[in-house]
């Protein structure tokens, strides 16, 4: 019995560790972070539903990513929200992308890379870093940013396109450095 | 403006929610046909997501709206500010199971019909758009709000979605409301929906149509990788892979554009055409049949089981690997072949000719044999296996275990497998079309099957 409940604790440990990528592919098929975090949440309970389905040696980060689909799908349905043709497509087209490309990474790698994320953001100037809090704090549209911050919209689009790449450029040196 | 300055812009659009189906067709294309595109589409995202988090851990972050008293965004509207949830979430993280095990407390799951990807129960579908009147083999259907069906029946309706042949004996016909029907084999994968105009999708493999008279403002349009087809009313097969589409018209007409350079042509009954070509599209006349084929593994799509390219003293091969037939606990190690035609030729399969098998095994065994027919018109005709009548005996191997089976077509008898299926069956695969082999073993365990070649000789002299 202890032994089932430690691997069920590896394995949910396992699981969150893969929590941002995950939100990356929820936040692909549903559109918002905010309800694309409540997914993975579910997703989470399901994995310590069903922890003993995961087969061992396969990949944690390929099976949790199936089961933020089937959430997904769920939810949609829920709130019956009708697809067209074209979503479907592309909804098939990420997944197909996410399983290509999306890969695993150890806790302490990721964290690494996050420290630097943090310590370059505080880099990046005041005005900068209140269009990226908008854009993905608030989740605001480009239109409304531009309203909210007193910008044109192709500003805002700019800033956003211009910081990131700052911010690119920021954490690879930190990382060469650390390496 | 390059695909790649394109897609950024498509992405952004995307991410912002303000991408329209048009728009989301054209960035599902570029990311179906342009690796780097996908790579870029999931890398932006993951940026935007690590600098999402970031912001949110970030003790200093405001919301713009709260410093403003401005309204959020309509997506936020009705839930609770990301910070108080991501507090909680990180706290998840934070003290690990213990709050999993208390969330898994709260959330009462007993009822809850929770299913998992290889646990999947069926549901209805919520409007029909078409029904099944054919299938066989392993067959996975998915809605288009998500539901994903394993166990498909004969007369079971389905509204839009995705339908994907899961192994070289699977087919499956659908006939829509106004009789039009298609019909995939193999491992194929195939996007439907009728919303007043059918619209499909072949992202690989065979599809075999017969199409009722559609209005001329809303032909029916299949989308390839690499090509676009407008069908009125006709009946006609395709094939598409990543690299190519291959239309041949048995009757009617069908426009066809390539996706490349946007070039058009219409093609005539009994004619054929390719994408796959540098120049002018034009249609070919079908040649004559042909009844001599090898087959070449060249790592092609379509193909069930793991290609391995030659090395030195080694042939290519294609390695069988696991399948579990549907409703079974039983796991076959096979590979499948799909035939393409011969030069264009459709290979039809005489009386007294005979397969060929070469090929490896790691252990002396049975290997079982099988073939998929059809009519001339793309008509499915029959599935047939070459070792029932007569057992087969067990493949002798050399010293590096090669082995030569010979399947003679007068021991050919039709598959137990598609007896109960409603479709007809021819009584014999002579005079019929080749359209796909297979063969596997039956070991329980790994046998190392690897095809190197299959042949089908017309004589068996």
């Amino acid at each position: 019995m202890s032994n089932l409940i430690e691997k069920r604790d590896a394995i949910v440990k396992e699981a969150m560790n893969c929590r941002i990528e995950l939100i990356a592919y929820a936040r692909s098929l549903i559109g918002d972070y905010s309800t694309a975090e409540d997914v993975v949440q579910q997703a989470f309970l399901v994995v310590f539903d069903k922890f003993e389905q995961f087969r061992e040696g396969s990949s944690m980060l390929a099976w949790c990513r199936a089961i933020v689909r089937i959430e997904v799908f769920r939810l949609r349905d829920v709130e019956r929200r009708e697809r067209t043709l074209a979503s479907r497509l592309l909804d098939d087209v990420i997944t197909s992308a996410y399983e290509e490309f999306q890969t695993e990474r150890s806790f302490t790698e990721a964290e690494s890379w996050r420290r630097s994320l943090r310590y370059c953001l505080k880099r990046i100037s005041e005005r900068g870093r209140g269009v990226m809090r908008a854009r993905f704090f608030d989740g605001l549209s480009y239109q409304q940013i531009a309203e909210h911050l007193g910008m044109k919209i192709e500003a805002v689009r700019k800033s956003l396109y211009r910081d990131k790449q700052k911010l690119r450029s920021c954490v690879e040196a930190k990382q060469r450095q650390g390496s | 403006m390059s695909d790649e300055d394109n897609s950024e812009d498509l992405i952004d659009l995307f991410l912002n929610d303000e991408l329209d189906d048009d728009g989301k067709e054209r960035l599902a294309s570029l990311m179906e046909n342009d690796t780097r595109i996908r790579q870029q589409f999931v890398e932006s995202l993951s940026w935007d997501t690590e600098i999402w988090s970031a912001l949110n851990d970030d003790p200093t972050t405001e919301s713009v709206s709260l410093a403003q008293t401005v309204r959020l965004a309509p997506s936020r509207q009705n839930t609770s500010p990301s910070r108080g949830r991501s507090a909680s979430v990180m706290l998840v993280i934070t003290a690990g199971l213990f709050i999993a095990i208390g969330l898994y407390q709260i959330f009462d799951r007993t009822n809850n019909n929770l299913s998992m990807p290889n646990d999947l129960q069926s549901q209805q579908a919520p409007l029909s758009v078409a029904r099944v009147t054919g299938l066989n083999g392993g067959l996975i259907w998915t809605g288009d709000r998500g539901q994903i069906v394993r166990n498909i029946k004969v007369g079971t309706e389905l509204a839009g979605g995705t339908i994907e042949g899961l192994a070289p004996d699977s087919w499956f016909e659908l006939q829509f409301h106004d009789d039009s029907t298609v019909m995939i084999a193999g491992s194929s994968l195939l996007t439907f929906g009728d919303d007043g105009q059918k619209i499909l999708r072949l992202r690989e493999g065979r599809l075999s149509a017969n199409v009722s008279p559609q209005p001329p403002e809303k032909p029916m349009v299949i989308n390839t990788r690499s090509a676009v087809l407008y069908v009125i009313g006709t009946q006609f097969d395709l094939e598409a892979n990543l690299v190519s589409t291959d239309l041949r018209v048995n009757k009617g007409a069908v426009r066809f554009k390539r996706s490349s350079d946007g070039e058009e042509v219409v093609v005539n009954a009994h004619h054929q055409v390719t994408t796959d070509q540098d120049t002018t599209l034009r249609p070919m006349k079908i040649p004559n049949a042909t009844y001599n084929w090898k087959s070449q593994l060249n790592g092609q799509s379509g193909n069930y089981g793991k290609w391995k390219p030659s090395t030195k003293g080694n042939s290519a091969s294609l390695k069988a690997i696991p399948l579990v037939p549907p409703g079974t606990e039983v796991v076959l190690f096979l590979a499948g072949i799909s035939v393409s035609r011969s030069g264009g030729s459709p290979v039809v399969v005489l009386p007294d000719a005979k397969f060929v098998l070469r090929g490896k095994l790691r252990e002396e065994t049975r290997v079982y044999f099988g073939i998929r027919v059809k009519h001339s018109n793309g008509e499915y005709a029959g599935m047939f296996r070459g070792d029932l009548n007569q057992l087969q005996p067990v493949s002798k191997t050399d010293e590096e275990g090669r082995f030569e089976a010979v399947y003679h077509l007068n021991q050919f008898v039709i598959d137990p497998v598609v007896l109960k299926t409603p479709m007809e069956n021819a009584p014999s695969p002579a005079g019929l079309v080749l359209d796909g082999i297979w063969a596997f073993t039956h070991t329980n365990s790994p046998s190392g099957l690897e095809i190197f070649d299959v042949e089908l000789l017309p004589s068996d002299n």
